[in-house]
Formats: structure tokens, C-alpha cells, sequence
């Protein structure tokens, strides 16, 4: 069949069901079977692609021509090895979970809704992963944004968790990190928007900046220059050695449009410092997380990345492995310290996708690129399966989401623990399952970094740190993700009225869980029952692009790679098995000893330092809020509303709002002037020693 | 034999000044403050600075440590103010004494010159050396100080007469 | 180089080392002690270690050791020594102020 049009049902089942809800969503009845209808029909032709196209092709039409100059920013589609199975991805997690929505929301007040925003965004997301260039991917960027505003926000006449009474009922005992006067689907929608939106400014500074290279070059014959193929071969030819921008050109110029581009990755894949949206969108329904949150939106982030490879220097990629390794330990850092399933979850796709960032900045001969898209595939399929059986736990509790209530729920839901422990498996790394073929594969790739750059001579210290963070995260997430399953499904029940209703979810839901339990086992993905085996079915997809800066990519030799794949092995095992070891200990064999323990953690010095610090999220929820929805946001607000003039900005609003923001920094920088002598001194000589030894170390 | 006597005495100061500084009586720490001037000044014995060790122990230890005595004793808080440890300063100065380490081991390590610098090698390297050591006995300090370094040294002079003024002042009653 | 790290008094580095631990003991007693006169201690034990720093790499520069670098250590004992009059000399007269002498209720500065 021919493939364009295959493609076109894929986009255009959803929009059409998208279009019919946002008009009628509460006169039409039938809305979740409509949707399921389409994301069926999308589903099956991904699937017939997948195994009909065999190079890539694509269509494209110019949208926006700009006469005399030759340049046509084109819309379309574009079928390759890499969009093809993002395709199958988005559209198979999407139907599996609208079929478990249904079940989910049953009753909900705004049921209909949620399968109108969730195909408008499927539809934005399909035309995010067939775009044919830049252009389009930015427009359906802001429109994937646009759909996770609506599904994060889908309960929007709930109040802030401070005056929520059923939150305050349920909530955790240790509530870690949440500002509850400012937590709302409401505020959290706005907040996703907004962090985006930062990430997009880059991108979209990075997509000009782009745009004028490639067209000012001398090779430029007309079209797009934003498309990949004409981007790709200009930056080979040399197209950035002919612009001169900011002082910067050729090399430089390169790495400051990867840079920005990558910004924009930052913002929709959570990053850090722009993960702040993350944990905060869990106010929105568990299955728009799981599609959203854990398989595809974020993912976009990843794929943007893996879209622009050929376009990247190495000190583009490795900043990206750099904040890849810094997110990751991170976000399982402070995953160590919730209760809440959710929030556990949150932060562990946040590690995640760092793992992700990780594997492609370790570079294309290094096997990066293989490792992150791969990575990207595999989490996407678990993690969506570990947010459904969230869901699951969450409805079987009645909305109680607190692992301090939970315990022993594998009696009374068997096959919601069988697929979520074989989640939890996965993203530990243990042989046998998935994501142990991805995860090993980003570390041996970090491994391989530091060894290309050994042989190279330079660079190897800059290499070494994210692979050491990468490996330390491992243990961590050993940890905490079996200390999550561990608690809820093991042990003793430690509330036994919500345990005595507990139940598995109705057929057609476990349905789901279950096939996406099976995609999680390691034989899917390898093609062999080996556990220890390294190659995959998937190898031929996962080469490296050629072309653009990269050229063609030497791979390193067979042996190296196969050392370094076990050398790899042979550390994350050990530190994997710790990390549960770990969790087992303090939760399961000896609660009470984990209980004492952890208390005692959480009181004295200096582990308290430390606990608090985890606790309050790094502080960087807190910074952001001071410094941004309080200094910049309420206070520069008033700068534009005036009770004066009544209507548009007044010269008095501005006055004050300019004041207010000042007083708003300025009460951030008085915590330097606490009055204490120590302090002063402390710091000062710090100060002092921290600048003598940047000297020192940047010298010769 | 020097070598043996040598980390002894660098432990003395080491010792003094561990107790000095995380010592919650103040009585012993200003007395194991003695101790590490003590061990410092035997350790300018080493360095062939006899005279610098002995003014170290007439003004350090028989001066300012006396000092420091009667300033614990008239604050009437000899056992410390509190027992909970300023845990977050000592982080602090732990990451500040890390960076200090760090600098010092790179200037003394990593500089060319420094590394293989002994007094064998130096030594040896001087065909002239007589075995005597000269140039820092008294007579030359005091040359130094009234020739080159006269200006500073008068200075000196002025800046004790003015802290003997200002501390009287800072003393005294205040008249309403 | 593990031997120029424990090698004795004929070598610079162990002076330098035995310097930078008397700093970070002095600023560990700057940087958490309350009461003020165990401030000073601090105070006097980061000038003892950048005085033996002197001394230390005066005398490793040649076969003999500098005058100089004694000289310089001279000036600094004697302006220890007028700095910790001044400096007991203002406690006092805090003492007097505040009749207490712990530097976390001595806050009057306080930005707030």
C-alpha cells in the first residue's frame, strides 16, 4: 500500500477525532471507542509500514516560500529508520492506553475530553515523528506542548493541594518537595507550558540561525534549508564555514546551533534544570502520564536529538552526555526520598531520559546513538506499563497514591505485580529484560567514550564523569525502583482496609499491561533467548546517520567493544544487585531496622543535611519559584496590571512592578547577609580559595 | 635523626591544632593552641629559622597565647556555648581545607623546580658551599631589617604604638 | 611520588602539607565555632600556616635559607600579635555591649 497514505491515517484518524470532540465532546457519546477506532487504524497502518518500507522516502509540499530568495519552508512527511518505529511506538502505546482509559476514567465528570486532548495529541506527536525538517517539527513541538497543557490540566476545576481535603487525607507522611499553595492540574499545566516554552526559545533561536546558514551558503540551490537532507549535506560541505555570526564561525558556529536546538530537547525532555514541569504534571490523570510522560512527549526531547546527529560537534555532545549524567543521578537521588508513587515515577523518567541524553552524547563510534534511541524505545514501552500499573494500584486504593499505606498488594493483585515487577526488572538493568540490553549498552558507550578519548588524548576526564554518574545512578535506581515495587506489592499490608478492597483491573486493561509486560523481556528485543548477548534485530535501525559533520562513522573494533561491553557488565551487575539488595534489607527483611534507620537518617547531622536537601528537590523547585513565578511572574505581572488607567500598562504599574522585582531578588540575596560572623567568613575564604584554585587549575 | 625527631613535632602541631579547633572546652583548646605553636616553632628549627622560632615563642606563646587565656577566662565560657556542632560551617571549611589542600599540592607538586627539591640536591648542586649556614643568622636579619626593610619596619613600629592607643580606647568606659 | 609525600624536614612538601592542614583546622574553627575568643584561635592558627609557608619555601630556594622570607615572618608574628590585641580588645567591649560572647546571638547585622 502506498505509504504516504498509510502515514496520512495515521495523522489524520486522530486529528479527525480530535476535531469532533473539541466541538462536541460532551453531546457525543461515543468518543472512547471513536478514538480507540482511529488509534486502531493508525496502529495497523504504522505496523504495515514497519514492514513495507525498506528506505526512506517522504513527501513534501512548500508551505511558506519566500520569492526571490529560493527558500520554501515545506510541511510533509518523511518515512525512515529512525521515524518508522518512533511511529509504531506512539501509535501502539496509545491505543493500549486508551483502552485502559476507559476503564480508568470510567464516571469521570470529564470523560469525553480526555480522549479528544489525548488524540489531538497523538496527532501532534505523529507529526512531530514524520516531520520532514525542522520547520515542521517546531510546529508540532508547540502543538505536543499544546496537548500535554490540555491532558496535564484535564482536571482543571481542582483546587490547589493546600485546600484540596481529600490530598490532605491521602497524602504521604513525608510529602517531599511539594509547594502545596501552588500545586494545582491548573498551575501545573501552566508550569509544564512555560519551562517548555524556555526550551523553545533556544529551539527556536537555533532553527533561525539555522535557516539563514544554510541558505546564505553558496551551495544552496533553493528549497528548504531546514529539511534534513538539505541541512545535513550543507553542514557537510561546509555551510557554517561560510557564516560568520557573533564572531563565531565553522566549528563554532556549529556547536552554537546544536546547543540551542538541544535547549529546546532540555525543556520537553526534562532535564535538568528544566525538569521542574515533570513531577509537577502527575496533578494531571495517571494514563495521560503514561503516555505522556513516561513514553512520548518527553521521548520527543530524545528524538529530536537522534533526528539532528549529523549535525553535532563533540563539544555539543558532550555537553549533552554531561547534562544527561547530571540529570540522571540527580532526579534517582531524590527519587530516594518519595513516597509518593507517583512523584517515584516522575523522577525516575527524569533519570531516564538523562540515561538517554547520556547515550547519544557518548558519540556515534562510541555507539552512542544506538544506545540512546534504543533506550528511548525500551523505556518507552515499560515505562508506560509501570505508569498503567499505577494506575491500576491507585484505583484499586481509591485515589490513595502513599507507598507508606500500601504493602502486600501482590496477594490481592497477582498480575498487576507479575508485569509491574517485570518493569521494575527492566529498568534495573537485570539480564533477561529490556532495558538491561539498552541501559548496559549506554554505559559500555559512556565506557567506550573514555577510551576513544584515551586513545585520542584528550578529553578523557571530561568523559569519565558521566560515565562514573552513570554507573553510581545505576545503583540508585536499583534502589529506588525496587524500594517502589518492594513497598507496594511486597511485605505485609500496612493498611489493611484499603488492601482488603484491592483488585486487578478488568480484563481488557490487564490485557494491555500484560502485552506490554512481554514487550519488556529481553528475547523480544534481542531476538534470543541469551541473556547475556548484545546484538539486536533493531541494529540495522539503530546505525548511526551518515552524513552531515559525521561523515561516515569508524566503529570502534570488534573486540574493544565487546571488552568494554563486559567490562561494563561486570560493574553495573554488582552495583545493580547492591542497590536492591539495599531496598530488600530496609523494606522487606527488616522493616523495623529500615524504619530506624531511616529515621535516624532523617534526624541527626550530618545525614540530615543531606535528607533535607533530597527532600526539598535540591532546592531548585524552590529557587525557580522564588526567583521566577515570584520575582519575575507576580511582581512583574503588576508591571502590566494598574488599578490606576484600569485598563493596559500605567507608568505607576510599571514602577512598582519594577520595585517589587527588585525586592523579590533582593530577598533571595539577603540570605547572604545572615549577620553571622561564621558564615561571612566561612564563605569568604571559600570564595577566596575556590577562584586561587580555578587560577591555579586553568594554568598551564 | 632529624628525620626521627622531625614528625614528631609536625604531629605536635598537627595535634594542637586539631584540638584547638574542634576542642568544646576552651581551656583546652587554647592550651592545645600552645601545644601547635610550639610544634610549629620546632618545626622553624627545621627550617633553619632559629631565630623566627624563638620570637615565635617569646611573642606567640608567651604573648598572644597568654592573651587569648584571659579572653576565655573573662568571657566566663570556658565549656563552650552550646554542645550541638556547627555542623554546616565545618562543611564549610572541610570543602575550604579540600581546596587549599588541592591548591597547595599543585603549586608544591606539579611546579617544576619544587618536586625533587632537597637539601641533598641543592646542595650538591652548589660547588661553593662552604657547609655553613650564614645568610639568616641574627646578624643578617638585623641588616635586612634596618637596610632593606627599614621603611616597613618603621611602620611597624607606628602601627603597634597605634593598636596600644586603640585598644586603650576601645577599653575604656565609654563617657555617656 | 608517594615518597616525596612522606619524606622528612629535608623536603618542601611535607612543611607545605603540614601549612594547609593548620589553614583548614583555622578555618573549621572560623567557620563553626561560636564562642569568639575560639574565632581568634582560628584566626591565629591561618596566620601560623601562611607563616610557616614563608619560612618553608624561603629555605627550600637554594643551599641556604632566605632571609628574606624570615624577615617576612617576623613582620607577621608581630602583626598577629597587634591583631589579636585589637581583636580581644573588641570582645571585650562586645562583651560589655551584648554580655555574651556567642557569635550566633551577636547578630545584629542580620540583613532582615
Amino acid at each position: 500500500m502506498d505509504p504516504v497514505a498509510l502515514s496520512l491515517v495515521c495523522l489524520g484518524a486522530p486529528l479527525v477525532v480530535a476535531v469532533i470532540g473539541a466541538a462536541a465532546w460532551r453531546r457525543v457519546p461515543g468518543l472512547d471507542i471513536l478514538s480507540i477506532a482511529a488509534q486502531l487504524a493508525g496502529t495497523l497502518s504504522a505496523v504495515v509500514l514497519a514492514f513495507s518500507v525498506h528506505s526512506s522516502t517522504g513527501v513534501s509540499f512548500p508551505w511558506l516560500s519566500f520569492p526571490g530568495t529560493g527558500i520554501a519552508l515545506s510541511l510533509g512527511l518523511r518515512l525512515d529508520r529512525l521515524s518508522i518505529p518512533m511511529l509504531l511506538v506512539v501509535q501502539g502505546l496509545s491505543l493500549g492506553v486508551l483502552v485502559f482509559s476507559r476503564w480508568y476514567l470510567e464516571g469521570d465528570r470529564f470523560y469525553g475530553r480526555f480522549f479528544a486532548s489525548f488524540s489531538f495529541f497523538v496527532f501532534a506527536m505523529t507529526g512531530l515523528v514524520l516531520a520532514p525538517g525542522l520547520l515542521q517539527a517546531f510546529i508540532c513541538w508547540e502543538l505536543v506542548g499544546l496537548g500535554s497543557y490540555l491532558l496535564i490540566g484535564y482536571w482543571h476545576d481542582k483546587p490547589v493541594v493546600s485546600e484540596d481535603p481529600r490530598y490532605q487525607a491521602d497524602k504521604p507522611f513525608f510529602a517531599t518537595g511539594v509547594i502545596e499553595s501552588k500545586l494545582s492540574p491548573s498551575n501545573a499545566q501552566f508550569k509544564a507550558f512555560v519551562v517548555n516554552r524556555v526550551g523553545d526559545f533556544g529551539f527556536l533561536t537555533g532553527l533561525a540561525l539555522i535557516a539563514w546558514v544554510v541558505s546564505s551558503w553558496s551551495g544552496f540551490a533553493g528549497g528548504d534549508p531546514l529539511s534534513w537532507e538539505i541541512l545535513f549535506h550543507a553542514a557537510g560541505a561546509g555551510a557554517f564555514y561560510q557564516a560568520h555570526f557573533l564572531g563565531l564561525s565553522g566549528q563554532g558556529l556549529l556547536t552554537l546551533a546544536g546547543l540551542l536546538v538541544f535547549l529546546g530537547a532540555m525543556g520537553k525532555s526534562a532535564q535538568f534544570p528544566f525538569h521542574i514541569w515533570l513531577p509537577d504534571a502527575m496533578q494531571g490523570p495517571t494514563t495521560a502520564s503514561a503516555i505522556i510522560h513516561a513514553a512520548t512527549m518527553v521521548a520527543a526531547g530524545v528524538f529530536l536529538t537522534a533526528r539532528v546527529y549529523p549535525v553535532l560537534t563533540p563539544d555539543v555532545l558532550t555537553t549533552i552526555e554531561w547534562v544527561g549524567a547530571v540529570t540522571a543521578f540527580f532526579a534517582a537521588t531524590i527519587a530516594c526520598v518519595q513516597w509518593d508513587y507517583k512523584a517515584v515515577l516522575a523522577y525516575s523518567t527524569v533519570s531516564q531520559l538523562g540515561y538517554m541524553m547520556l547515550g547519544l552524547g557518548a558519540g556515534a563510534q562510541a555507539g552512542g546513538y544506538a544506545a540512546g534511541v534504543g533506550h528511548l524505545f525500551t523505556h518507552a514501552i515499560f515505562k508506560c506499563m509501570l505508569f498503567l500499573g499505577a494506575a491500576a494500584v491507585i484505583h484499586a486504593l481509591h485515589g490513595v497514591q502513599d507507598l507508606g499505606r500500601m504493602g502486600g498488594l501482590a496477594r490481592k493483585m497477582p498480575l498487576t505485580a507479575i508485569a509491574t515487577g517485570i518493569g521494575t526488572l527492566a529498568i534495573l538493568g537485570v539480564p533477561g529484560f529490556s532495558a538491561f540490553w539498552s541501559k548496559d549498552t549506554i554505559l559500555a558507550a559512556a565506557h567506550a567514550k573514555v577510551f576513544i578519548a584515551e586513545v585520542a588524548g584528550t578529553g578523557e576526564w571530561a568523559a569519565r564523569g558521566p560515565w562514573l554518574l552513570g554507573m553510581v545512578t545505576a545503583a540508585l535506581t536499583a534502589f529506588y525502583m525496587g524500594r517502589q515495587w518492594l513497598c507496594a506489592f511486597a511485605g505485609k499490608p500496612r493498611d489493611m482496609h484499603l488492601w482488603e478492597h484491592a483488585h486487578d483491573p478488568d480484563k481488557a486493561s490487564i490485557a494491555v499491561i500484560l502485552v506490554l509486560a512481554f514487550l519488556s523481556l529481553q528475547a523480544v528485543w534481542t531476538g534470543s533467548l541469551n541473556p547475556f548477548g548484545s546484538g539486536s534485530w533493531l541494529d540495522g535501525i539503530l546505525r548511526a546517520p551518515g552524513g552531515g559533520i559525521l561523515g561516515t562513522v569508524p566503529s570502534l573494533p570488534e573486540s574493544v567493544e565487546h571488552y568494554l561491553h563486559v567490562g561494563t557488565m561486570f560493574w553495573a551487575l554488582p552495583l545493580v544487585l547492591l542497590g536492591f539488595a539495599a531496598a530488600v534489607l530496609l523494606y522487606v527483611a527488616l522493616p523495623n531496622m529500615g524504619y530506624r534507620t531511616a529515621d535516624w537518617l532523617r534526624r541527626d547531622p550530618p545525614t540530615n543535611l543531606v535528607w533535607r536537601f533530597l527532600a526539598n528537590l535540591w532546592f531548585v523547585d524552590r529557587a525557580c519559584d522564588l526567583l521566577f513565578a515570584e520575582g519575575l511572574g507576580r511582581r512583574g505581572g503588576q508591571a502590566v496590571a494598574s488599578a490606576d488607567l484600569g485598563s493596559g500598562p500605567s507608568l505607576d504599574g510599571a514602577v512598582d512592578g519594577a520595585a517589587g522585582m527588585s525586592v523579590a531578588f533582593g530577598r533571595l540575596s539577603n540570605l547572604l547577609q545572615s549577620g553571622r560572623s561564621q558564615f561571612y567568613a566561612g564563605w569568604s575564604l571559600l570564595a577566596l580559595f575556590g577562584a586561587l584554585a580555578i587560577y591555579l587549575l586553568g594554568s598551564r | 635523626m632529624a628525620t626521627l625527631l622531625f614528625w614528631p613535632v609536625a604531629a605536635l602541631a598537627l595535634a594542637g591544632a586539631a584540638g584547638a579547633a574542634l576542642a568544646r572546652n576552651l581551656v583546652y583548646a587554647a592550651l592545645s593552641l600552645g601545644a601547635c605553636l610550639i610544634g610549629v616553632a620546632g618545626l622553624y628549627l627545621f627550617l633553619q629559622a632559629e631565630y623566627v622560632a624563638v620570637i615565635q615563642m617569646i611573642v606567640y606563646v608567651g604573648g598572644i597565647l597568654i592573651l587569648i587565656l584571659f579572653g576565655v577566662m573573662f568571657s566566663r565560657d570556658v565549656l563552650g556555648v552550646s554542645s550541638r556542632p556547627t555542623w554546616g560551617g565545618r562543611v564549610l571549611a572541610a570543602a575550604t581545607g579540600a581546596v587549599a589542600l588541592a591548591c597547595t599540592v599543585r603549586l608544591a607538586v606539579l611546579v617544576p623546580g619544587l618536586r625533587g627539591t632537597g637539601l641533598a640536591e641543592i646542595r650538591s648542586s652548589v660547588d661553593s658551599w662552604t657547609g655553613q649556614i650564614s645568610t639568616s643568622s641574627p646578624f643578617h636579619l638585623g641588616t635586612l631589617l634596618l637596610d632593606g626593610w627599614l621603611v616597613p619596619f618603621l611602620v611597624l613600629g607606628v602601627l603597634l604604638t597605634v593598636v596600644l592607643v586603640a585598644a586603650l580606647g576601645l577599653v575604656r568606659k565609654d563617657a555617656a | 611520588m608517594i615518597d616525596v609525600f612522606l619524606s622528612g624536614p629535608d623536603r618542601l612538601l611535607p612543611y607545605l602539607l603540614v601549612a594547609a592542614a593548620l589553614f583548614s583546622l583555622g578555618v573549621v574553627s572560623v567557620a563553626s565555632r561560636r564562642n569568639a575568643v575560639g574565632y581568634l584561635m582560628g584566626i591565629e592558627l591561618m596566620l601560623n600556616a601562611a607563616n610557616l609557608d614563608f619560612v618553608a619555601y624561603g629555605r627550600f630556594r637554594g643551599p641556604e635559607p632566605a632571609a628574606e622570607a624570615q624577615v617576612a615572618a617576623l613582620f607577621v608574628i608581630a602583626l598577629a600579635a597587634a591583631e589579636a590585641a585589637v581583636a580581644l580588645a573588641l570582645v571585650y567591649a562586645v562583651f560589655r555591649n551584648f554580655r555574651d560572647v556567642d557569635l550566633d546571638k551577636i547578630r545584629t547585622l542580620n540583613g532582615d
